[in-house]
């Protein structure tokens, strides 16, 4: 436990490397010879990733490092996996995109990997330090890459949104861990667990329950759920479109597992040492975010005409549907909210590749112009319904699956409040299968106006296509080959419950 | 002086910050007003670590303006970016993303 | 001793903060903001952080408040731009949020009995002094992580804001 063993954190060095290397390599190269920028990303990426998961093997876990406020456990492996994969797949998409953009290569790659690097402290940290600032890596280097457009007003607007927003949230964020530090004395979760399972905390009580609670409202602005979702249509529309896939699911999935993080170090299940229980107060109010969030995001979707706003709704109604795993608060609910969270990374990646594609060809995001494209380029077609048919719950998708263990585990729980959660869950995804369909249904049902020649002929980047065969490929893979994935999930709650 | 005067005082600065992010349009004083939040949360950490006799609260307070002054950095940038293209500062006329 | 000057303090540090969020003029409102961050590192100072009351004035006081008035005179704003961004106008769903949230604060506080003399009281240890020496041994051993983290941080906010304000990258 008293130990730095900084080989440990060994994917987080290399990013760390990529990033000065990246960093320097940008200096030295003339703007139009910027290819190598992208050979160091691309391998940083690759050797990091693939480190983090070398990491399941070889070591002995779970192992602490930096006195213990570091530590890799099954939780932190699969979490870096899908943050390392969904880096990679956003890299595939900006490679394409960067094209038409003729300066700041350098710039936007660096805060990419900035964002990742903040990604995969996240999964490890073991304090709140760690967490406060790894989190403000992500957020900081989000707020950069959403105005990344700097001549695009929309760009802008949605960056200026963003940081009074996000600031705001790490204004509570930060207040709340005040509160948990003055009940608790200690920043550390191990030792706040310790505290309170000694009586510690005892009058203290009250203390710790502000915090949390001002930590989790904190925390809703980065998984974009009530009270703190405002911003997300408009940052959605106004970012560039690799941006926006990022945001959706690298920043909200950072979200979700330092909120999985806290709620474990803070509160107990029944029987567990801990004083402050995660039923009966707390499930009310993770049930009131969470049905709050359903409603606004899935009945918001339901008049949009851009697609990216479109998705920006959705996004928040899935936000929801994840909290329903959070508030199940037992293993299946974390192993629901992980495989939910694998399920996501195809889907809405999948759909974003289409969107990037159909826009660099349309310049425009509105659901209209996609009239047509199922017979003037039957592939992206098809991974387009996929993916909105997986983001709906259609079996035999992979986001089908993730849906049905969230409203298991709630469902089982056998509460009143898990029912009526649940029942809103339900009405929510009735209602999203209607605006998934519409989209769908342009897609098919409609012709494209007389002479307009936009979408004939699309070709796609090879990096992009190798985006969208994955993508496919894994929505059908988590919707049929389920068991060794769940079992990972499982594998993953399982090392979070131990965590404390 | 107690501990709880120390923490409603932050409390205090904290909502003041608060309202003025809620009431104002123009942009550099919401700014402004969320760097009176994040002051405010460092005078908590500080009367609680005092309280507790103990220095982890200071050592957050680092961070913390680490992080303020960063998010400052990147608010400024994004004001000027506006300002070069719309010669403005006010929330209500920056507009073009709505339903 | 210490009593009078924290509520000297405390009165110094609401009004300029108050008077921070109302200012029509942007520049009063960041000279007002720099009254309320002294009077902040004041507070720190009869809590014996002594380093933090130092950072307190030379970074918030100091760079942030001269990187704000920077901004402002570099944006020259006309007269005719301020008469329209008049003062403050509050919806009643603020005040009720804001009076909520002061409402919630004073009663967690008061449930934990923080008030109580006994409870509350300010214990002046020897450990509780924030110099630099003692501040620096857990900065740089327990959370050496945190800060190596804050180190990237620092560098995103720079390629950030260098990216947005260019008008041209070459």
């Amino acid at each position: 436990m008293r130990e730095f063993n900084v080989a440990l954190a060994a994917p987080e060095w290399i990013l760390s490397a990529t990033i000065l290397v990246v960093l320097f390599q940008d200096a030295r190269t003339r703007w139009d010879n910027k290819g190598g920028l992208g050979r160091t990303t691309w391998l940083g990426l690759l050797l990091a990733t693939g480190c983090a998961m070398l990491q399941g093997w070889f070591v002995d876990t779970p192992a602490t490092a930096f006195l213990g406020h570091y530590g890799v456990d099954g939780f932190s492996i699969v979490c870096k996996a899908i943050f390392g994969a969904t880096a990679l797949f956003v890299m595939a998409m900006a490679d394409t995109w960067l094209k038409r953009v003729d300066r700041g290569h350098g710039e936007f790659r660096l805060l990419a990997l900035m964002a990742t690097l903040g990604m995969f402290f996240v999964c490890s940290v073991r304090d709140f330090a760690g967490l406060f600032v790894s989190l403000e890596l992500i957020t900081v280097s989000f707020y950069c890459l959403t105005a990344f457009k700097r001549n695009d007003e929309r760009a802008i607007e949605a960056g200026i949104k963003y940081v009074v927003l996000g600031a705001l949230a790490t204004a509570f964020l930060l207040l709340g861990i005040a509160f948990i530090y003055g009940a608790t004395e200690s920043l550390w979760f191990h030792k706040i667990a310790l505290t309170e399972a000694s009586d510690g905390v005892g009058g203290n009580a009250a203390l710790l329950e502000f915090g949390l609670l001002l930590t989790v409202l904190g925390l809703c602005f980065k998984i974009a759920a009530v009270p703190f979702q405002v911003w997300t249509p408009d940052v959605y529309e106004g970012a560039a479109s690799p941006v926006t896939a990022f945001l959706s699911m690298g920043s909200k999935a950072a979200g979700f597992v330092l909120l999985l993080k806290v709620v474990r170090a803070c509160l107990g299940p029944d029987g567990d040492a801990g004083i402050i229980l995660a039923t009966g107060a707390w499930a009310g109010l993770f049930a009131l975010i969470a049905a709050a969030t359903m409603l606004y995001g899935n009945l918001g979707a339901l008049w949009q005409g851009n697609m990216k706003r479109l998705l920006g709704y959705s996004s928040i109604g899935h936000a929801g549907y994840v909290l329903m795993g959070v508030l199940a608060f037992n293993e299946a609910g974390f192993a629901a909210v992980v495989y939910y969270l694998m399920a996501y990374l195809f889907t809405v990646l999948g759909v974003f590749a289409v969107v990037i594609i159909v826009n660099g060809a349309l310049r425009s995001h509105a659901i209209t112009d996609y009239a047509g494209l199922g017979r003037k380029s039957p592939f992206l077609a098809l991974v387009l319904t996929c993916g909105l048919l997986s983001l709906a719950g259609v079996p035999p998708m992979a986001g089908f699956f993730g849906k049905f263990l969230v409203f298991q585990a709630v469902v089982q729980l056998g509460t009143p409040v898990a029912y009526t959660v649940a029942f809103v869950g339900a009405a929510g995804v009735v209602v999203s299968m209607y605006y998934y369909l519409c989209v769908v249904k342009q897609l098919y049902m409609v012709e494209a106006p007389e002479g307009d020649t936009r979408l004939d002929g699309l070709v796609v980047a090879k990096p992009l296509k190798a985006v969208l065969w994955v993508c496919l490929i894994g929505i059908f893979v988590l919707g049929f080959l389920v068991q060794p994935f769940v079992a990972m999930a499982q594998d993953a709650a399982e090392a979070l419950m131990a965590a404390r | 002086m107690t501990v709880g005067h120390l923490i409603t005082l932050s409390g205090v600065l904290f909502t003041i910050g608060m309202v003025g992010v809620m009431s104002r349009r123009n942009i550099l004083i919401v700014l402004l007003s969320v760097e009176l939040m994040l002051n405010a949360v460092a005078l908590a950490f500080v009367g609680f670590g005092a309280w507790r006799g103990n220095l982890d609260g200071q050592i957050m307070v680092f961070f913390a303006i680490t992080v303020a002054a960063a998010e400052v950095a990147v608010g400024l940038a994004m004001v000027i970016a506006l300002f070069r293209l719309r010669l403005t500062v006010d929330t209500d006329r920056v507009s073009l993303l709505k339903d | 001793m210490i009593g009078i000057f924290f509520w000297l303090f405390a009165a110094l540090l609401t009004v300029s903060g108050l008077l921070a969020i109302t200012r029509r003029n942007a520049v009063s409102a960041a000279l007002w903001a720099a009254v309320s961050f002294i009077a902040i590192a004041g507070i720190f100072v009869l809590l014996q952080a002594y380093f933090l009351a130092v950072v307190e004035v030379l970074v918030y006081a100091g760079a942030i408040m001269v990187l704000f008035l920077f901004v402002i005179m570099l944006l020259n704003l006309r007269e005719e731009d301020l008469q329209v961004l008049e003062g403050p106008r509050l919806h009643i769903l603020g005040v009720l949020l804001a009076a909520g949230f002061l409402g919630g604060l004073v009663w967690t506080c008061r449930r934990a009995g923080l008030y109580d003399a006994k409870n509350g009281a300010i214990k002046m240890t020897a450990e509780s002094v924030g110099e630099t020496k003692s501040l620096a041994a857990p900065l740089f051993m327990e959370y050496v992580l945190p800060f190596e983290i804050a180190s990237f941080l620092l560098l995103a906010a720079i390629v950030g804001a260098v990216l947005i304000t260019k008008k041209r990258l070459t």
